[in-house]
């Protein structure tokens, strides 16, 4: 095990933490939208913009600590600089603290997803050059090869992070240059960016899982990011549809979105391959965890984003479904389906490496997880139910916002009753991993210089290249050295303790 | 480098390429208006008071409150002043009422709605099916 993996964790109990704390806020805006004369602690506006900038920063942040995770396993060796890896976490940590509570307090921007004035949106840029700096320094000094799939795709998806974030910086005069550059966030860093990091991960993750070949899923990452790339970022035209340009748009956007359920298919294609029943019931409890919420990723990538979302981009459909609820069934089961699943799988996979899941805990983990799926159904159901019928009131028969809101509001029940159910299960989720971890908490939290733990892992591997050794004669030269390295870091570590 | 890899990033390149190249030729040349000065100041006032946590503007937003692009022809001047200067209760609610401005916010905000009325977006949202039936069966 590497320090930088170790500095990795707190990273994903800061993305349990806010996803715990999402669940709660969520469910007290649903509830405000329904009564509005309740005196809800926490109104409606700024609920939902916490909620909102809040779903877009924590999935970031859990894919950031799955990258310092999994990119040195991939790279086998350090990250060029370890401080960085705890500088970047304060940051960004004090950042999204900053927007959070200053938003709470009624401060707002007033742009969607993206409140931040602009000191603190320069200090989330930063961030991901940090970032970037990290992985590429990091991928220039390793010895595996350059064109290692799962490297690849981590360092362009976190290229394209800073690319499409800089245009929001500043802001516009102009309403239509306000969204244009909106949807380079809400759109590019979901659709894309965090496509090809999820896609790295994942791979890396599988592969230390389910012992799949490396060269078994090598070819198929790069199918599966290069259509990410090729379809994700022209398919923002289907955010462009009506904001007042060109109406190429229409076309582009129309085109390139529907070639976007590709890389969800070569990805679940891929993932089921690699596993086989048997070695399911072999899996550590840790580890069947983290494959049922990958396995509820792939299910929402497929329905709640391919699916769903090849319908709504459609542009003559989507010239009537824009702006209702649909949208918002849209939101809930691709960007928590998909990556939210898949950042509390990673997160989970990453927390219990040294620290062992009990098994009354791990009962719980079950419940949460089919309480999350059921609440999260049930909230797109009642969604789509109530977006179907404003398409109907408002587009076809012509009816007022007052009474439409009147028609819809048992839907909006249902999903305020799946949002109860969401929140029960993310609540119960969060609880087990902060309770597990809370003993070590202070370990967690440790700086890279007094990192001393031995990980049973590196012995391990340590075990398995020795093996190998005596088997390929011929590779028998860059194993070596890869012995070499680990043996001083596991000397190291000696020393320290 | 290997085959796979040079396609990846020939495809990178050309992706970001070209979808910076339709954007700058959608906002070059008379694509875009200039937006008054009046306008800026009202778009100010909507933003600060986060009137799009509840109201979309080009069908992006929250869904409580309606979509604002066109609220200029349904209301006009003296219909929105009077509406926000004096809001009424909310849909659903018997004591909130809508979010109140002075009369100079309510005045920039007017501004800003007259300037996204002439923005033109392909005519979103669409007319409802019924109403443009009747109009047809008139004529
Ligand atoms: C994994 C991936 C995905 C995520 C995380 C995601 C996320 C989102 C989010 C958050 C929105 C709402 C934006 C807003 O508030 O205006 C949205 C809208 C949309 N998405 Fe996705 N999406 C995904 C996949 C897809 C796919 C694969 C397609 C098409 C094939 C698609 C098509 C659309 C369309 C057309 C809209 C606009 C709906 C409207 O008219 O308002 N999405 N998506
Ligand atoms: C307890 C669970 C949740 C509840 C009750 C809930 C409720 C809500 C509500 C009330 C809105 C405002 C919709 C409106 O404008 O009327 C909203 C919007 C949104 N939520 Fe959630 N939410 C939950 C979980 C999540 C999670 C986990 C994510 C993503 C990680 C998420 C992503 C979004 C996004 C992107 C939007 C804005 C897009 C839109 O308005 O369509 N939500 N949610
Ligand atoms: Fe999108």
């Amino acid at each position: 095990m590497f320090r930088s993996q170790h500095l990795s964790y707190k990273y994903a109990l800061f993305a349990y933490f806010l996803f715990g704390l999402q669940g709660l806020v969520a469910s007290g805006g649903a509830i405000d939208l329904l009564f509005p004369d309740l005196g809800n602690p926490i109104p409606f506006v700024s609920g939902r913009a916490f909620h909102l900038n809040v779903s877009i920063y924590w999935p970031l942040i859990g894919m950031i600590g799955a990258m310092y995770f999994f990119f040195c396993q991939e790279a086998e060796r350090e990250f060029y600089s370890l401080k960085l890896i705890t500088i970047n976490f304060w940051i960004l940590a004090s950042t999204l603290g900053l927007i959070l509570g200053s938003l709470l307090l009624g401060f707002n921007e007033g742009r969607e997803y993206l409140e931040a004035i602009w000191p603190l949106k320069l200090a989330t840029a930063a961030c991901t050059i940090l970032l970037c700096f990290n992985l590429l320094t990091t991928y220039l000094a390793s010895d595996m090869p350059r064109s290692r799939a799962t490297l690849i795709s981590m360092v362009t998806g976190s290229v394209t992070l800073i690319i499409f974030y800089v245009p929001n910086i500043v802001s516009y005069a102009h309403p239509t240059v306000d969204e244009i550059a909106k949807f380079m966030v809400v759109h590019i860093w979901e659709e894309m960016s965090l496509e090809l990091i999820g896609t790295g991960v994942l791979a890396a993750l599988l592969i230390q899982v389910t012992k799949v070949k490396r060269q078994a899923v090598e070819t198929a990452i790069y199918l599966d990011i290069t259509f990410a790339i090729l379809a994700g970022i022209l398919a923002t035209g289907h955010h462009y549809y009506w904001i007042g340009v060109p109406s190429y748009w229409l076309w582009i956007g129309g085109t390139f979105s529907a070639m976007q359920v590709l890389p969800a298919i070569v990805l679940l294609y891929t993932t089921v391959k690699s596993m086989t029943f048997k070695e399911i019931f072999d899996l550590s409890n840790r580890d069947k965890i983290t494959l049922s919420l990958i396995g509820s990723s792939m299910f929402y990538h497929i329905f709640g984003a391919g699916f769903l979302g090849f319908l709504m981009a459609y542009p003559p459909l989507n010239r009537y479904v824009h702006g209702t609820y649909i949208t918002s069934a849209h939101s809930h089961l691709a960007l928590f389906g998909v990556f939210g699943f898949l950042v509390l799988a990673l997160c989970f996979h990453i927390l219990f490496t040294e620290i062992i899941l009990v098994k009354k805990m791990y009962r719980w983990c079950w419940g949460a997880i089919i309480s999350l799926n059921a609440g999260l159904l049930t909230m797109g159901i009642g969604l789509l139910i109530a977006g179907g019928l404003q398409v109907y009131f408002w587009r076809v028969i012509g009816l007022g916002i007052g009474e439409t809101n009147e028609f819809i509001r048992p839907y909006l029940f249902i999903r305020a009753f799946g949002g109860f159910l969401y929140a029960i299960g993310s609540l119960t989720l969060t609880f087990v991993v902060i309770k597990s971890i809370w003993p070590k908490i202070q370990v967690i939290f440790q700086s890279e210089g007094r990192l001393s733990v031995i990980n049973c892992d590196d012995l391990h591997r340590m075990h398995r290249l020795v093996g190998d050794l005596l088997q390929e004669e011929k590779k028998i030269e860059p194993l070596l050295k890869r012995i070499q390295v680990l043996y001083q870091s596991l000397l190291f570590f000696n020393k320290e303790k | 480098m290997q085959l796979p890899l040079k396609i990846f990033l020939a495809t990178v390149f050309l992706s970001i390429a070209l979808f910076f190249f339709v954007i700058y030729d959608s906002m070059a040349g008379n694509n875009l208006q200039n937006v008054p000065s009046e306008a800026v100041k009202g778009k100010m006032v909507f933003q600060k008071r986060a009137c799009i946590e509840c109201h979309t503007v080009f069908g992006n937003g929250g869904y409580y409150g309606g979509d604002l692009t066109k609220v200029y022809e349904k209301f006009g001047s003296n219909g929105l002043r009077a509406y926000l200067t004096q809001p009424p209760l909310l849909s659903g609610a018997k004591k909130k009422r809508h979010i109140y401005l002075s009369n100079e916010e309510a005045e920039e905000i007017t501004a800003y709605f007259r300037f996204l009325q002439s923005i033109p977006n392909m005519d979103w949202p669409p007319r409802p099916v019924y109403d443009k039936k009747e109009e047809a069966g008139v004529k």
